[in-house]
């Protein structure tokens, strides 16, 4: 049974990442998570410099998923290649950094000091985090941000480049398209929608930041059809998101277009999820007679009743 | 009302704080069946045999390596763990024993552990909890630990009402544990209501140092005061205050404590421990401070994984003197923290 997927030249052993925000550097899990047997690990999103992140409460949880306005806390580019990479790189794991720029020369200083790291083997543009007020999103709120991100950081590194889009837009499929014309390896979607939550008794928002990105299988639907909207906007990979707990839920990503995706929200439930996922996805397989993971990706039967295009 | 044939060992722990920020609490607060009443049974959650344990000290972002290398003395495990008793101290508080070997082994003072009481999306999320006693059967091995339980929103309300035979995912032991003294030093644990949770673990390894122990335990009324056997049967000084007066003295417990700093010989060199609301630990580490006496806190910050995943547990930690604060990871870098390096007021600010 053949695994592999592959996200532009980046070949992955399984469709299976941890995504981004949910999973620290990655090294916090090698306790219990054999961090090779991983698809992929897509690593907090780092900025330049060290940055602080908002004050708490940072999270709460509601229905099904939970708001969080973390504030992109995290170490910087440079002590994330000094301190964590060459763990990371030593345990055989592969790494897809995440970073955020409040300009594009930010990112494109980010993506060159990676560039030359050893253990890097994709990039994962956050244009998309809905909790900080300046850069990132402002890029990905539109097809022309998105596609000069895009393009700068194209024009400064052969690794796989993979924006993160925001659900938070009128027409996603745009701007996928808008991504791959710049010269993006594959999407992925979707962030955390922009939502709020309220404590009644101090009519105050439940977060100090007042909003937060929503996550967790409470978006899973949404996702869904958005990863299906995307799919029949671009040929290049796609790697979906959105509330997965289990293999069931993988596999409604990759029918619905995914080749790949990623698991947040559940790793904060059950860190070592994976194996079970792993095995589920492989029960699937091979009870559907499926060779390879790849035959499956947008492989949705619809009825000529049932096709539709948001386009 | 605790005892039964076994005997075990006391540990501590303090409540989930978590459940305060709630908000589908009423709406869902009977929506989730309690169904699982499988076999009793554990499985390690790593599959790592052969792999060399990570060094720690790449994962903390502002700790001394003191700490961190006694962070790597475990591993976590995530056990479902079978619920062998659950005793209704009032209304409000019960303990919860849970059947938990692979996970009790390795348990410290101080440490904490992630609980999930039912599987399911409601609620999602898993819930810390002090570890409250270590249990062991006759021959003083360690057979699982109970949880102090009061219910305040989803998740305490299910773990109030569970029943004996279900199981709990459990995830731990985690956490930074106390640094335990030993003679000529002394211990003096300073709880304020729930915080009691993580010092009866404390004190029965401080007893175990042959260490000179007393707790000062304040609380709004005598009924909120528990396990007084426990800790006396330890050899445990108790000096108790309650709001209003009906039991011990009135007042609050930091009053009897600064007396007893400004009284104690030079030769009684006490180590404070403080656990309870963050008012109290900030003027237990003042007080500290005054008398220039070393203060362990356990800090109850709000938490989503327990793991280091995903920063939501930040704390304000200065590394010494006065060098500006830093948010770190409570569930990697503590819950035990050194008194004089919490930044209480932003911490009650951002609390």
């Amino acid at each position: 049974m053949d695994l592999n997927v592959d996200i532009g030249s980046l070949r992955l052993k399984n469709p299976l990442i941890a995504a981004s925000g949910c999973f620290g550097y990655g090294v916090e899990y090698a306790e219990v998570v054999n961090l090779k047997t991983l698809g992929g690990i897509a690593v907090k999103g780092l900025f330049l410099s060290e940055r602080e992140g908002h004050n708490p409460p940072r999270i709460v949880e509601t229905p099904a998923g939970m708001l969080n306005a973390i504030g992109l806390q995290g170490i910087g580019v440079h002590r994330f290649v000094a301190e964590k990479l060459p763990d990371l790189y030593s345990q055989g794991a592969t790494v897809i950094v995440n970073i955020c720029g409040s300009t594009i020369d930010e990112y494109v200083e980010i993506t060159r000091i990676l560039a030359d790291a050893d253990g890097v083997n994709a990039i994962e543009l956050n244009i998309s985090c809905p909790n900080i007020k300046a850069g990132g999103i402002t890029f990905g709120n539109s097809a022309v941000g998105t596609s000069e991100v895009v393009q700068a950081v194209r024009s400064v590194t052969k690794l796989p480049i993979i924006p993160k889009l925001t659900p938070n837009v009128t027409d996603i499929a745009g701007i996928a398209r808008a991504a791959e014309e710049a010269g993006a390896d594959a999407v992925s979607l979707v962030n955390t929608f922009l939502a709020m939550a309220i404590d009644v008794e101090t009519r105050r928002p439940a977060l100090s930041n007042g909003v937060g990105g929503l996550s967790g299988p409470a978006i899973r639907p949404i996702a869904v059809r958005m990863v299906y909207e995307c799919s029949q906007a671009v040929t290049i990979p796609i790697i979906g998101m959105g509330g997965i707990m289990t293999a069931r839920d993988v596999l409604e990503f990759i029918i619905a277009g995914a080749t790949a995706v990623q698991v947040g929200t559940a790793n904060f439930v059950n860190p070592n999820l994976w194996p079970k996922l792993l095995a589920d996805l492989k029960e699937y397989l091979s009870r559907h007679n499926i060779e390879r993971v790849q035959d499956l990706v947008g492989t949705l039967e619809l009825t000529e009743t049932q096709v539709w295009n948001s386009s | 009302m605790r005892r039964s044939s076994n005997s075990w060992s006391y540990v501590g722990m303090k409540v989930s704080k978590r459940d305060h920020v709630s908000l589908a609490e009423g709406a869902s607060k009977h929506s989730c069946d309690i169904t699982v009443t499988a076999p009793c049974s554990s499985s390690r959650v790593t599959d790592d045999a052969g792999r060399p344990r990570p060094n720690r000290s790449h994962i903390l972002e502002h700790c001394e390596p003191s700490r961190s290398s006694r962070y790597t003395a475990n591993m976590p495990v995530d056990v479902d763990a079978c619920v062998t008793s659950n005793v209704h101290l009032s209304d409000d508080y019960n303990v919860v024993r849970l059947d938990a070997p692979k996970l009790a082994v390795s348990i410290q003072p101080g440490q904490f552990v992630m609980i999930k009481p039912i599987a399911g999306l409601e609620p999602l999320l898993r819930r810390p909890f002090s570890i409250f006693e270590v249990l062991t059967n006759r021959n003083g091995v360690r057979t699982g630990f109970a949880l102090l339980n009061k219910r305040v929103g989803i998740g305490t309300e299910l773990l109030y009402s569970i029943e004996v035979g279900h199981r709990i995912g459990c995830l731990g032991p985690l956490g930074v544990p106390f640094t335990v003294v030993a003679p000529p030093h002394e211990a003096w644990l300073v709880a304020g209501g729930v915080g009691l949770a993580p010092f009866l673990t404390l004190a029965a390894d401080l007893r175990g140092h042959g260490t000179a122990t007393t707790l000062f335990y304040g609380g709004r009324r005598s009924a909120d005061l528990y396990y007084l056997d426990a800790f006396t049967q330890l050899g445990v000084r108790l000096v108790l205050t309650t709001e209003d007066g009906s039991q011990g003295e009135s007042g609050l417990v930091t009053a009897p404590l600064e007396r007893a700093l400004v009284a104690s010989a030079v030769s009684a060199q006490p180590t404070l421990y403080a656990c309870g609301p963050t008012p109290m630990m900030s003027a237990v580490a003042s007080l500290a401070t005054a008398h220039g006496r070393p203060c362990q806190v356990s800090l109850e910050p709000i938490m989503g994984c327990g793991m280091g995943g995903c920063y939501s547990c930040v704390v304000p930690i200065r590394k010494s003197g006065n060098d500006p604060a830093h948010l770190v990871r409570a569930c990697l870098e503590g819950p035990v923290f050194d008194g004089q390096r919490v930044v209480w007021d932003r911490l009650q600010h951002v609390a």
